[in-house]
C-alpha cells in the first residue's frame, strides 16, 4: 500500500508519514500541487491513495483534484482532502469533484487512520 | 464589524487556537491575560483574512516554546526538530486556527478567504498601522509555555 502525501507543510507531511509507517504503508511526499502532478504523471499506478492539502502555494489542492479526476488514466485513483478548509461548501465541492474522503485539520492519529481505512477498504489498525 | 464586538472576535479566535492546540499538540493551553500591551515573542506566524471584514491573525511564541509545539505535533523529541520545521509548525498552527475560526464565523454567516502564511523572526516586534484598526490580544499559557494571539480587524 502506498500513499502520496501532498502538503506544503513539512510538519503535516511528517505527521502523516509517521502514521503511514506505523500502518506499514509506504508514503511519498510532495511539497506542492505541481510536484504532485509531476509525480503522478510518471508513476500514478504506484499509488493507492493521494492525501491532498487544499491551501498550497502556486496550485491549490482543489485544482490538483480536478486535474486528477479529469485525467482518464488517473481518475480512479482515490484522493482524500486533508485541509483546514472545514466548511460544508468546500466539503461538498470536493466530494462533487470526485474526492473519496475529507479530513479537516487538525486531526488526531485515530481520525487519520479511520479516514484512510474508509478510502481504501483496508481493515488495518495501529 | 457589524455583528461582532471585538471581545467576541477575540474569544472566537482564542477558542479556535485552544481547540487547535489541544488536537494538534495534546497540550492544554488556557487564557491568562487579555492585556493589549502584551508584546509579541521572537517568532510570529501570520496571515490575512479577506471577506465580509478584513483582518490579520498573528500567533507568537519564543523559540523554545515553538520547538516544543513542533515536537508535540510530530510526536518527536524537542532536539529532533529543525529550525525550518519550527517555522512550519507555527505557520500550520496559524493556518489551522484561521481555518477553525473561519468555520465559527461561517456558522454565523460571515465569510472569509485566507491568505498565504508568513513567518517573522525578530526581537521586540510590534504591530503598527496608520489605518484605524482594532487589535485584540490574548495571552495563553500551558505550564510555563506562553503563546500570544493578536487579531487585527479593520
Ligand atoms: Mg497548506
Amino acid at each position: 500500500m502506498k500513499l502520496l502525501v501532498v502538503d506544503d507543510s513539512s510538519v503535516t507531511r511528517k505527521i502523516i508519514k509517521a502514521v503511514a509507517d506505523a500502518l506499514n504503508m509506504q508514503a511519498e511526499e510532495a511539497a506542492d500541487g505541481i510536484e504532485a502532478l509531476e509525480i503522478l504523471a510518471e508513476r500514478h499506478s504506484e499509488f493507492d491513495l493521494v492525501l491532498l492539502d487544499w491551501n498550497m502555494p502556486d496550485k491549490s489542492g482543489f485544482d490538483v483534484l480536478l486535474e486528477i479526476k479529469e485525467d482518464e488514466n488517473m481518475h480512479d485513483l482515490p484522493v482524500m482532502m486533508v485541509t483546514t478548509e472545514g466548511q460544508k461548501t468546500s466539503i461538498v465541492a470536493a466530494i462533487k469533484a470526485g474526492a473519496a474522503n475529507y479530513l479537516t485539520k487538525p486531526f488526531t492519529v485515530e481520525d487519520l487512520v479511520i479516514k484512510i481505512n474508509e478510502c481504501i477498504g483496508w481493515g488495518g489498525d495501529l | 464589524m457589524k455583528e461582532y464586538t471585538l471581545d467576541k472576535i477575540a474569544t472566537l479566535f482564542s477558542d479556535a487556537l485552544v481547540d487547535v492546540l489541544t488536537t494538534a499538540t495534546g497540550l492544554g493551553f488556557s487564557i491568562v491575560s487579555e492585556e493589549s500591551t502584551i508584546e509579541l515573542d521572537d517568532l510570529v506566524s501570520f496571515l490575512s483574512l479577506y471577506g465580509d471584514n478584513n483582518g490579520m491573525l498573528f500567533i507568537s511564541a519564543n523559540e523554545a516554546v515553538s520547538r516544543k509545539l513542533c515536537a508535540s505535533m510530530t510526536g518527536g523529541k524537542d532536539d529532533e526538530v529543525s529550525p525550518d520545521e519550527i517555522d512550519d509548525a507555527l505557520c500550520e498552527l496559524a493556518n489551522m486556527t484561521a481555518g477553525n475560526a473561519k468555520l465559527r464565523f461561517n456558522a454565523a454567516g460571515t465569510l472569509y478567504t485566507l491568505s498565504p502564511l508568513f513567518i517573522l523572526r525578530g526581537k521586540d516586534m510590534s504591530i503598527q498601522s496608520k489605518k484605524r484598526v482594532s487589535i485584540v490580544t490574548r495571552h495563553l499559557m500551558c505550564d510555563n509555555m506562553s503563546i500570544k494571539l493578536k487579531v487585527v480587524f479593520y
